[in-house]
């Protein structure tokens, strides 16, 4: 074989060594992964869905729906209390010892647990209409937003603390201003509230919320600064105080 | 005449069953726990509190039964045993306290939510109790501690004594960051794997 031919064949193959090793190596790369990683293989199935996240996935089946809408006809029952301390819709108590107040029955609530889809939280200004969870866990805030277990559900007269991820259900609420509505609907009654104030603090920042508060107002965080893909100790809170909505009757019964 | 009987019946049934009543609101059996579980106890540095977020955990499960007095009576009596328990530990909080120590309390905790048929376990890799309903739905997940006494609040009152830990959730992009660490990890031996290979290239050359 002539000097040159031997040098031709030498380059071709060189190229060819160039295209097929990288291709062994990166599937003899693959298999070694994905033999050692086998226990956790579902963690290159989500790898995937990070760059392919425009895909709708239905995970309808991990959670038990108990919303029904109410509707316009529909007639909660109520219950009318001679209340003393009556919660006015400025939130402050209204001393009027005559004052009488509608509220709705607890019996004929269905009180969210864990996990459930109890109901639907708009906010048309910043383009949210989002299914609202009980419990803020992963498969609540991968499904809509979800109010934390330790604060309640609106009507009960308390906090009322939602969360939702800043890259999806709650994104719009980088255009949250102060006089915006922000609706809640429910199986029990549709409430409003009106945001009165936003602020970037820590997560840990313990007077970020107030838990123990006698008073319903509703507050919702996110991770900030928005669109930024990865950890952060920074959230968004958005405050609302309330406006409309049937509050329910929490007087303690006789057992 | 006794199928129209039956009929009317079977109807009947059915009516009364398809009326939706709900365990709903906190009676006074309750209340009595709840009363309960925001008074203080007495630890290493002082007086200390359950969280509000527990407390208000709890008030929202209850919200879903029907405690009777004889199960408030029996939870009561357990968690002041567990209290004279964990005085007598001498620890600041439930991070210090021993192995043994904790295991001791957890056990009071499962006895305590067992009574209304609930369960308790301790997760270790992520230091987290949950409890769970009798379906075995997680009603309740946070690390368990607690917190000094807001100074502002009566005994029978802990107002605002958060434990400002796992009350506010990640809510970031929602990224599996292991799948993210694997993918880049292939990336770098990819690439390692093709600098290796040119220099060999050169080298050779």
């Amino acid at each position: 074989m002539s000097d040159k031919k031997r040098r031709h064949r030498h380059k071709n193959s060189d190229g060819k060594s160039f295209i097929i090793l990288p291709i062994i190596f990166l599937v003899g790369t693959y298999l070694v992964f994905y033999l050692a990683l086998a226990p956790t293989f579902g963690s290159l199935v989500s790898a995937v869905g990070v760059f392919f996240s425009d895909n709708d996935k239905d995970f309808s089946t991990e959670y038990e729906n108990i919303y029904v809408p109410v509707s316009e006809n529909s007639t909660i029952p109520t219950i009318v209390i001679d209340d003393k301390n009556s919660q006015s819709d400025d939130g402050e108590g209204s001393g009027n010892s005559n004052s009488k107040k509608v509220y709705l029955d607890n019996e004929a609530i269905e009180y969210p647990v864990y996990s459930n889809m109890f109901g639907e939280l708009i906010i048309e200004d910043c383009g949210i209409d989002t299914n609202l969870f009980f419990g803020d866990g992963d498969v609540s805030l991968r499904n809509g937003v979800g109010v934390y277990g330790g604060s309640f559900i609106p009507g009960y007269g308390k906090t009322i603390l939602v969360a939702g991820h800043n890259n999806t259900y709650f994104n719009g609420l980088k255009y949250a201003e102060k006089g915006q509505k922000v609706v809640i609907k429910t199986s029990y009654g549709n409430y409003e509230y009106e945001i009165t104030d936003t602020a970037v603090k820590e997560m840990t920042d313990g007077s970020a919320y107030d838990l123990s508060a006698d008073y319903e107002n509703l507050i919702m965080y996110t991770c900030y600064p928005f669109d930024e893909l990865g950890l952060t100790s920074k959230r968004y809170f958005v405050y609302a105080k309330y406006l409309t909505g049937p509050p329910i009757d929490t007087r303690v019964k006789e057992g | 005449m006794k199928k129209i009987t039956s009929i009317m019946i079977a109807l009947v049934l059915v009516a009364v069953a398809s009326v939706s009543v709900f365990a709903a609101g906190i009676n006074s059996n309750e209340q009595a726990v709840i009363d309960f579980l925001k008074g203080t106890i007495t630890m290493r540095d002082g007086e200390m509190a359950i969280p509000t977020e527990f407390i208000n955990s709890m008030e929202n499960y209850f919200n879903t039964i029907d405690m009777t007095a004889e199960e408030s009576t029996e939870i009561i009596a357990i968690l002041k045993e567990s209290e004279t328990f964990v005085t007598n530990t001498g620890a600041a909080n439930i991070a210090d306290m021993t192995v043994a120590q904790k295991q001791e309390l957890l056990s009071y905790g499962q006895k305590v939510v067992a009574v209304i048929n609930m369960t308790m376990s301790y997760d270790k890799a992520t230091k987290t109790l949950y409890i769970y309903d009798p379906d075995g739905n997680v009603v309740f997940a946070a690390v368990p501690t607690y917190v000094p006494v807001n100074g502002n609040s009566s005994n029978s009152n802990n107002s605002g004594n958060s434990s400002n830990s796992g009350v506010i959730k990640t809510t970031g992009a929602d990224v599996n960051a292991t799948g993210v660490a694997t993918v880049a990890g292939i990336a770098v031996l990819l690439v390692a794997g093709c600098a290796f290979y040119f220099v060999k290239v050169k080298k050779e050359a």
